[in-house]
């Protein structure tokens, strides 16, 4: 190895390290953003039916588009919710490397959770908030734990 | 050339990105929540809930996936080289609650200890 190559490896180096932030790409997606706009206001604990929260409320969404009309409706849970991934990444493609560096978390912001009886009977309505992985270097054990509260029923 | 070259084929292989992608987690941790309003505010509303047959208490299910690997390759002209590794797990934990709301049982699956994040991306 010669003196002389030593300062074009660093530059190159250089350019590598330069180039990484160029490369760097936020993404976040969110699923069934309508779930928040349901308004189970007209479900009573007791009285309405599986059928009633369907007319309701409708279909629970699917996770995936392509998961549409595949699954069966739950007979004792019907869970509505939003589903946000987010992810980060550094690539170096300017200096023809394919590096994905890639960091994702998917989870649920938003759910509507409706449970049943034995009877097909509304036991309970609930709702819960919780907050995803971010910035992408935060660890899953600093996340607060989940919001839920009952919005009809009680939490029993 | 020939150093620019391989110098470039070392940057690639030292350019191993990590892939990580997880859901919604529920850790076993104690104590554990005794009934089920300390359920839902530590580990969220559940993703199915399952009831006997023939008895009115229910078997709560919380899912739980993590995939983690790497990838990494170099692109030359029209040429382009990837290896990439990704190890995928799954847990499931059901909990047994009565209809009064509270929890007999547990059943984790523990099966997301197991995964491992390999950087060889060829197998043991």
């Amino acid at each position: 190895m010669t003196e002389s190559a030593w300062p074009r490896r660093v530059a190159f180096l250089g350019v590598l390290l330069l180039s990484a932030p160029l490369g760097c790409a936020f993404e976040r997606v969110v699923i069934n953003e309508g779930v928040r706009s349901l308004d189970p206001g007209n479900i009573v604990v007791g009285r309405t039916d599986h059928l009633g929260v369907l007319r309701e409320l409708g279909l629970p969404p699917p996770e995936f588009p392509e998961e549409v009309g595949t699954r069966g409706v739950a007979r004792d849970y019907l869970r509505y919710g939003v589903f946000e991934s987010r992810c980060f990444r550094i690539g170096f493609e300017q200096v023809l490397l394919i590096s994905p560096f890639r960091w994702c978390t998917r989870f649920r912001p938003y759910e509507l959770g409706v449970a049943f009886d034995e009877r097909g009977l509304v036991t309970g309505v609930y709702e819960m908030h919780r907050d995803g992985v971010w910035p992408p270097f935060r660890g899953e054990d600093d996340l607060p734990p989940p919001v839920v509260r009952a919005l009809q029923g009680s939490m029993q | 050339m020939r150093v620019h070259r391989l110098s470039l084929l070392l940057l690639a292989l030292a350019a191993a990105g990590c892939t990580t992608v997880h859901t919604d987690r529920w850790s076993y941790q104690e104590p554990l929540p005794v009934n089920q309003t300390e359920l839902f505010q530590t580990f969220g509303l559940p993703d199915a809930i399952r009831r006997e047959q023939g008895s009115p208490n229910r078997w709560l299910r919380y899912d739980y996936s993590q995939i983690r690997g790497m990838t990494f390759g170099a692109r030359y002209l029209a040429l382009a080289l990837i290896l990439g590794r990704q190890h995928r797990a799954f847990d499931r934990l059901w909990v047994h609650v009565t209809t009064d709301g509270r929890v007999l049982e547990w059943q984790p699956g523990r099966s997301t200890p197991q995964l491992r994040y390999r950087l060889w991306p060829f197998g043991d």
